[in-house]
């Protein structure tokens, strides 16, 4: 039996454009409709299948399903379905019709066989999730979308430039393990560290996922970082520096995270530690480490996203994201409270709850390779999760000092979205199998035995206790309102002083070399220009003038060639 | 009806309409029924001969013999047609949208407007088809000397300032350094035509070589290469319709054509990339299209910056051009497509900004989004194509040039190449999103659109830019026969 199967992307960019074309409830019923619809197209789509199509003298291969790619495939849906539940009450077309876009982007480039294909999802994703963050139509949210775009569009011309090198080193332009041999793998590698956030390319997901609307910083956590992974665990997976680079990103967001005052900054800090996790897994290589990564992006996005809905909820209700503003919100948000805590507890990897059954899997990874003092470094990071995203989140929000904010509950059809989201945290949490059957490889592993149960209660709970005395003692770091100077101070401040001076440079060397240009023009027309008085020699310096040329040039012409 | 009389009636028709014009100057409808029908039969001749072309023909017809070995004649080859199709078939559409422009924008001179306009394409049809460096010459003379009553339409001082500048640049530089080169040419192999392989290959030496590419590239002022880019700018003075043809399609892609042409028919893709002496002209395109976008970024009138954009995006092709590989020479020939499709919808966009909201400034178009939505997003679409991202044609060209700098290791050109896309998206995309995302000013939310003749144009070359995207293959194919012929 033959099944008609499209395109995963298809499915969502005809979605776009029907959204596009309708209005009010029908229109949230199309957008609602395409997850499910791409969903069964999904199920539908026979194993290891490929369309192929050849474009100019390329075979190129814009579909490929395996179970890598599958899985991500099948986490996107999910996760677009969440987010288009929780953005049921925005009314703004332009919002649910960029979101689907960008969502196909996405599928495009999980799905893609070829370095060309993912260049243009690549792109695609790069342009569509940059207008989430125009979407706030503030002046703030204007300037970093701005630099969010050009921080992406660069990471797709090193891909593009990657690409061509490879292409012309290779005569192929296939999406397979690509290692680190050669400029063009080095490009293509730099490309996907910047949209995975790579420490020193990061300031971008810190600077413009947070100034997002409340609902397009959900989607913008789900995709671009997350399609990263997938890419690095496509092409370079065993690659030793991965797992330095990920044991960084992993360390140096919880000190930012910690000070920072802006939640939903917090928790874009908190999602560069987490793909650090998932990049250490990567670097590592081992079925399981990849297992592991792959299995840790799954729970990051639906956690991550909790997490970010919960922060939204509040941002719309209270109009406010700072720590400092907020508290004593459980009062009248006790369901957002719950589900936050829930996602919380999923984040930190408390056993039951997701995250405890991905990271855990990337620890013993780790340990098993015998990486030991990077599992040391990891296990600090955990401990810095659970203070920054596990308690400081919810804590500063919903407990803590009563703002005397008394917002109202958020929406139903946010609460419905956060509750989809929490329950598969708990199912994945308790039922573990039902991820593991879907990793991209067969791996007999078992999360909840007594040494990892203990090991991760007694460091959680250490933790927490660490936090409770710090802030007794009054030494944690208080919630201010301030500028947290991070990489991007650099790129921002030197970056655009040196534009200015080339900037300024060039512009002065220009008017100047206008100046002499129109200067020697002007005594070439007095040249030119016969004398008034001489009315006999009328243009003969001008007649010699030319003569003298044309005859230089033919003079030329037969020394040259002679 | 054969194909070489197909030759002569892509160039005769439009000069026809342009007698029709002036006949009918009280009749504004009939000429624009005119022009329109010129605009149609030329785009369908060519459109026959691009069938002949993709098959392998190459018609050609000597018109008249002026001595031994010097005739005005016309010839058909993948280039030429590329061009032509481009020029012809983008007269229709900015015909439609000066119907609408002149309606609300000055309406006096009308008939010279009409007229200068299909003697300009005529020449740029002459120019396309052009068999020897002689026919290209005359035709490349008239297509100066035709726009510049267009420069001056307005006739204020300023206007024709720009207009000299215009004319003396043009004239002087063809008349002093390309025709110069052109008799070298002919002294050196005794023959001005066309061919596949060069005619310069094996008979002159490397330094000549590399001074005759000198001659050509600053000779054929149009191309805009820096320093003789100075008058694309000041010739923003003329209405926004010219600018839109002329300055972003016909004149100024003339110019790189032109260019192109004699890289691959009179030196001879094979000789240069052995002696690699035009490489150092390419470089010279580097600089200019980096330079250029800087300018570009510090202008505030949208005209002067689209200018400035066009003379760094000309030196892409330039740039194609003088590495002359195979792939950019593919590049350089898409790149003329891609580019024009882009730049003219960003000069539709703007004239209709112009005509609506008499807004001229970057820097007072903040808001304007909700009000001329159409506008303001084809003006997005156009962006687009012009920095090279996907979903639009733009995309593929710079892939071309850049396999091309690659495949001649020229790496500095590469990035370059990149660089540029990145300063593009910082000069021109900040317009249509500041329009919709800045929106604090907005006098008024109610839309107020340019004329439908002019939306039509400028979605009609918005959808053509994403066309160009998705069917890339046929323009490949047949600009594939300039290096496997």
């Amino acid at each position: 039996m033959t099944v008609i199967s499209v395109s995963p992307a298809l499915v969502f960019y005809t979605g776009a454009l029907i959204v596009l074309m309708t209005k009010g409830r029908l229109q949230s019923l199309v957008a609602l409709l395409v997850p499910v619809v791409g969903t069964i197209n999904l199920c539908l789509i026979p194993e290891s299948h490929t369309v192929t199509l050849v474009i100019f003298d390329y075979e190129l291969m814009p579909v490929r399903v395996d179970d890598l790619s599958l899985l991500f495939g099948y986490l996107f849906h999910i996760a677009t379905f969440i987010g288009i539940i929780y953005a049921l009450h925005v009314k703004e077309t332009m919002q649910s019709c960029i979101a689907l876009a960008y969502a196909g982007s996405a599928l495009g480039a999980v799905f893609s066989g070829d370095l060309l294909t993912l260049f243009i999802f690549w792109e695609l994703m790069a342009i569509t999730s940059v207008f989430l963050i125009f979407a706030r139509r503030t002046q703030r949210a204007y300037v970093a979308g701005i630099r969010y775009l050009v921080m992406q569009v660069l990471s797709g011309v090193l891909l593009l430039t990657g690409a061509l090198l490879i292409l012309v080193d290779t005569n192929s332009l296939r999406f397979e393990v690509l290692g680190l041999n050669g400029v063009g793998t080095w490009l293509v590698f730099l490309a996907f560290g910047i949209k995975s956030a790579f420490p020193f390319l990061h300031s971008w997901a810190v600077d413009a996922y947070p100034e997002a609307t409340h609902t397009g910083t959900v989607f913008l956590s789900i995709f671009t970082t997350k399609v990263a992974v997938y890419a690095l665990a496509r092409g370079f997976p065993g690659t030793e520096l991965l797992i330095y680079i990920g044991v960084v990103m992993t360390c140096f967001p919880i000190f930012y995270a910690v000070i920072e005052n802006d939640l939903r900054r917090v928790l874009a800090y908190s999602m560069i530690n987490q793909v650090g996790f998932m990049v250490c897994g990567v670097g590592v290589g081992t079925n399981l480490a990849i297992n592991g990564a792959v299995a840790h992006a799954f729970s990051d996005v639906i956690f991550k996203g909790l997490l970010m809905m919960a922060m939204g909820a509040v941002l719309f209700r209270t109009g406010r994201i700072n720590g400092s503003e907020l508290g004593g919100l459980y009062r009248t948000m006790p369901k957002t409270t719950v589900l936050c805590v829930i996602g919380a507890l999923s984040i930190s990897a408390f056993p039951l709850f997701s995250g405890f059954v991905s990271k855990s899997m990337v620890m013993t990874a780790v340990l098993a390779e015998g990486y030991d003092w990077i599992w040391m470094a990891l296990l600090f990071a955990s401990a810095g999760v659970f203070h920054h995203a596990g308690i400081k989140i919810p804590y500063f929000a919903f407990f803590a000092h009563d703002s005397g904010l008394r917002p109202k509950e958020a929406p139903v059809n946010m609460l419905v979205a956060m509750t989809i989201a929490a329950l598969i945290c708990v199912c994945v949490g308790i039922f573990p199998d039902v991820l593991y059957r879907c990793l991209p490889f067969d791996v007999d592993y078992q999360p909840y035995d007594t040494t990892h149960i203990i090991a991760q209660l007694q460091l959680l709970f250490f933790s927490a206790l660490a936090f409770i005395w710090l802030q007794l003692r009054g030494l944690y770091p208080p919630e201010l309102r301030s500028t947290n100077l991070d990489i991007d101070w650099f790129y921002r401040r030197v970056g655009y002083r040196f534009y200015r001076s080339i900037s300024d440079m060039s512009a002065a060397a220009y008017l100047n070399f206008c100046r002499y240009f129109a200067c020697l023009c002007k005594k070439l027309v007095v040249i030119l220009r016969p004398p008034p008085t001489d009315a006999l020699g009328f243009g003969t310096a001008r007649m010699a003038f030319i003569l003298v040329v044309g005859l230089g040039c033919l003079l030329l012409v037969i020394f040259a060639n002679g | 009806m054969s194909a070489s009389v197909l030759l002569v009636l892509a160039v005769i028709i439009p000069l026809l309409g342009s007698a029709l014009v002036a006949v009918f100057s009280r009749h504004a409808s009939v000429q624009k029924v005119v022009s329109i029908l010129a605009g149609i039969f030329s785009f369908s001749c060519v459109l026959l001969l691009t069938q002949a072309v993709s098959q392998g023909d190459r018609p050609s017809i000597d018109l008249f013999i002026i001595a031994a070995g010097l005739n005005v004649s016309f010839s058909a080859e993948p280039l030429g047609i590329v061009f032509a199709l481009v020029a012809s078939f983008l007269w229709i559409v900015t015909t439609i949208y000066a119907i609408g422009y002149m309606k609300t924008h000055g309406g006096e001179g009308r008939t010279s407007f009409y007229a200068c306009f299909a003697i300009a394409i005529a020449a740029a049809m002459g120019v396309a088809f052009s068999a020897n460096l002689l026919t290209l010459f005359i035709f490349y003379e008239v297509l100066t000397l035709s726009t510049y009553p267009l420069v001056t339409h307005s006739g204020t001082p300023e206007a024709r300032k720009a207009g000299r500048i215009y004319l003396g640049m043009l004239l002087s530089t063809s008349i002093g350094l390309f025709l110069v080169a052109i008799v070298c040419v002919w002294v050196i192999s005794g023959t001005l035509e066309f061919q596949t392989q060069g005619i310069l290959a094996g008979k002159a030496s490397p330094l000549l070589t590399a001074v005759l590419c000198g001659l050509f590239a600053f000779g054929v002022g149009k191309a805009a290469l820096m320093p003789l880019h100075i008058w694309l700018p000041r010739a923003m003075v003329a209405p926004t319709p010219v600018s839109a043809l002329l300055h972003a399609v016909a004149v100024v892609k003339a110019g790189v054509f032109t260019i192109l042409k004699i890289m691959i028919y009179v030196f001879g893709i094979d000789h240069l990339h052995e002696t690699g002496v035009s490489l150092w002209l390419a470089y010279l395109a580097g600089i200019t299209i980096i330079l250029g976008s800087l300018i570009a970024m510090r202008q505030d009138n949208l005209k002067a910056r689209l200018a400035y954009s066009t003379v760094s995006q000309l030196s892409y092709i330039l740039l194609g051009a003088f590495i002359v590989t195979t792939w950019s020479t593919v590049g350089a020939g898409m790149h003329i497509v891609m580019h024009a499709f882009g730049k003219i919808t960003l000069f539709f966009c703007a004239g209709a900004i112009l005509v609506v909201s008499h807004k001229t400034k970057v820097s007072e178009m903040a808001g304007l989004g909700p009000q001329m939505p159409v506008t303001m997003i084809c003006f997005m679409v156009g962006a687009l194509s012009v920095i090279g991202l996907p979903p639009l044609g733009g995309m593929w060209s710079k892939w071309y040039l850049a396999l091309g700098t690659i495949e001649a290791e020229a790496y500095i050109l590469l990035i370059v190449l990149m660089l540029s896309s990145l300063l593009t998206i910082v000069y021109l995309l900040p317009i249509p999103l500041r329009a919709f995302f800045c929106g604090a000013s907005a006098p008024s939310k109610e839309r107020h659109e340019a004329p439908l003749p002019c939306l039509i144009a400028m979605v009609v070359t918005a959808v053509g830019s994403v066309l160009l995207f998705i069917f890339p293959q046929y323009l490949y194919d047949l600009l594939i026969q300039l290096i496997k012929p």
